[in-house]
């Protein structure tokens, strides 16, 4: 049996893993939270919104079906941030980490069932819970949401992330990959905090997702200014998609956008691998 | 066996060991005594692997403790004084998520020792004092068949009757072959159940011995005067007792506490005598 990964145990990592998100398995000792709870709490959601549209008055109009799909990913999105600080708090605790750096299972195992944790099942569970409980006020005749979720033609289009509708099927492609890469990005920054920080480990990685974000926007600026001002470029955003399918600026800086996310996806995978191999109780 | 060899450790700028040798074959309760901080806990953490040695290393069955290999950590369990539990969790719960794990775990073992240290399996954790929780852990640790038991201060929390019912259960484990490695103030507790003993100072090994190998180079009298040779001397109610070289090579009864004294005392003295 392989000491580095073996499938069998790493499925009892990852069942354990899940075992934990019961909330009878909540350690007072811990601040955290459960994570059970929250995605339980996160998929009442639809609730709240329901509930809003009505004191608003509007449920005569309904929810439209993109506005609710956009607060489910979302929600995705936030819980696959809170998975880290609530779920694996440990990793880098003197006292709750030795117990799960003893379980007999490899770094690696233990490593990619926390990622899975992170960027699937928790989201996941939170998303089809969410989407159960909308199905469920659709169906009832309070008439507060406009259809079922299923009951869409162009998403896409809502989100605007499919600029490329009519050109050939790559782009469609890229714009997926954009949107998937984005938010692997975001979820693994939280993983890396959460082995670099020892406490407030969401709210100090969001502090530096922040202040980068910042930085990136000012240089971002600066840099357009200087295209335009010095370089005499003629920014057409009208013309941006045309400009994609021939190739041109546009289409080098969306591919590298897209190589960017990649690099620094791998970073984040390797940094906060090395952190949790190396890491003492 | 656990092996370390010329093993260096510190936390950030703080020396901790310096290039120390250690073994620990099958097949015995080994006691680790020293004052506080000076690494008894960090030594069992560099053992199961939770502390990276500086330099040097820490093997068990030859494989190096910080690559925390699963066939390793199948082989040794650690029980920390302190553990956080979860609240609503019973011992058979705690037990049932960790079992998949141990293919050695034995669940007549664990009802076995539950019953004798007298905890309920099923009771949750938050009801239960910070003794009945300790017995638990020490219950699930010694079902789960590991070769290796690391015990970080075990008796800490346990009433008079467990502390005796805790040595009998571990007399009969190392029996079974097992490894146990005890870490712990309270040497009154492990008394006649340790051996060999292994006495940390700061930085160093002090004494690394059987009880026979100690009792054949020191000797404890008890009820005498006090000795003017003597390594160290403790007024009794019944007289002096004195920790002198065993120059006759007569048996006495071995004293840990007035030996951990005398060790400390006399450092430099003791590593002659067992050199």
């Amino acid at each position: 049996m392989s000491q580095t990964f073996d499938i069998k145990r790493f499925g009892k990592v990852l069942a354990y893993d899940i075992r934990r998100l019961s909330p009878r398995n909540f350690r007072s000792g811990e601040r955290t939270g459960n994570m059970g709870i929250n995605i339980i709490s996160f998929a009442f959601i639809p609730v709240v919104i329901s509930l809003v549209n009505i004191l608003m008055g509007e449920q005569a109009a309904g929810v439209p079906v993109w506005v609710r799909w956009s607060m489910l990913l979302f929600m995705a999105v936030i819980m696959a941030c809170l998975v880290p600080e609530v779920h694996y708090n440990a990793v880098n605790q003197k006292k709750g980490g030795s117990y799960y750096a003893m379980l007999p299972a490899s770094k690696l195992e233990k490593y990619l069932s926390m990622l899975l944790m992170t960027l699937v099942v928790c989201p996941l569970l939170t998303f089809c819970g969410a989407f159960v409980v909308d199905t469920l006020i659709t169906f009832l005749p309070l008439h507060v949401n406009e259809g079922y979720l299923w009951q869409t033609d162009s998403l896409l289009g809502h989100f605007g992330i499919n600029p490329y509708e009519g050109l050939p099927a790559i782009y469609s492609v890229r714009a997926y990959m954009v949107a998937i890469f984005g938010y692997i990005l975001f979820a693994m920054a939280f993983v890396f905090g959460n082995t670099l920080f020892r406490k407030s480990k969401t709210a100090l990685t969001m502090l530096c997702l922040f202040g980068i974000g910042f930085v990136v926007s000012v240089v971002s600026v600066l840099v357009t200014a200087w295209l335009v001002a010095d370089l005499g470029i003629e920014i057409d955003l009208a013309d941006r998609v045309m400009n994609v399918a021939t190739g041109s600026i546009y289409g080098w800086v969306n591919n590298i956008g897209l190589g960017m996310q990649v690099l620094f996806i791998t970073l984040l995978v390797y940094y906060s691998w090395r952190r949790i191999k190396r890491m003492g109780y | 066996m656990i092996e370390i060899k010329n093993l260096d450790f510190s936390y950030k700028k703080t020396p901790v060991f310096s290039n120390i040798n250690l073994s620990f074959p099958q097949g015995a309760i080994y006691g680790l005594l020293g004052e506080n901080g000076v690494g008894k806990t960090t030594l069992l953490k560099i053992i199961c692997g939770l502390q990276r040695p500086v330099n040097g290393s820490s093997t068990v069955d030859g494989m190096t403790s910080h690559d925390r290999l699963p066939e390793m950590l199948q082989r040794i369990v650690f029980l920390p004084d302190e553990v956080q539990l979860p609240d609503n969790a019973t011992p058979q719960k705690y037990v049932d998520e960790l079992s998949p794990f141990y293919p050695t775990f034995s669940q007549g073992t664990f009802l076995h020792l539950m019953q004798e240290l007298e905890v309920e399996p099923d009771r949750k954790f938050r009801e239960m004092s910070f003794g009945q929780q300790k017995k638990s852990l020490i219950a699930a640790s010694l079902s789960l068949g590991t070769d290796y038991v690391l015990l970080d201060e075990p008796t800490n929390g346990l009433d008079i009757p467990s502390k005796a019912q805790f040595r009998s259960i571990l007399s009969k484990i190392a029996d079974e072959g097992k490894t146990i490695i005890i870490s712990t103030h309270q040497v009154k507790d492990v008394e006649n159940l340790i051996d060999p003993i292994v006495i940390l100072s700061h930085n160093a090994v002090l004494l690394d011995a059987s009880v026979q190998k100690i009792t054949e180079k020191l000797f404890f009298e008890y009820g005498g005067a006090e000795r003017p040779d003597a390594l160290y001397s403790e007024l009794m109610p019944a007289g002096y007792m004195n920790v002198v070289p065993n120059q006759s090579g007569e048996e006495s009864q071995l004293n840990i506490e007035a030996l951990f004294n005398a060790v400390l005392r006399n450092k430099e003295r003791i590593k002659e005598l067992f050199a």
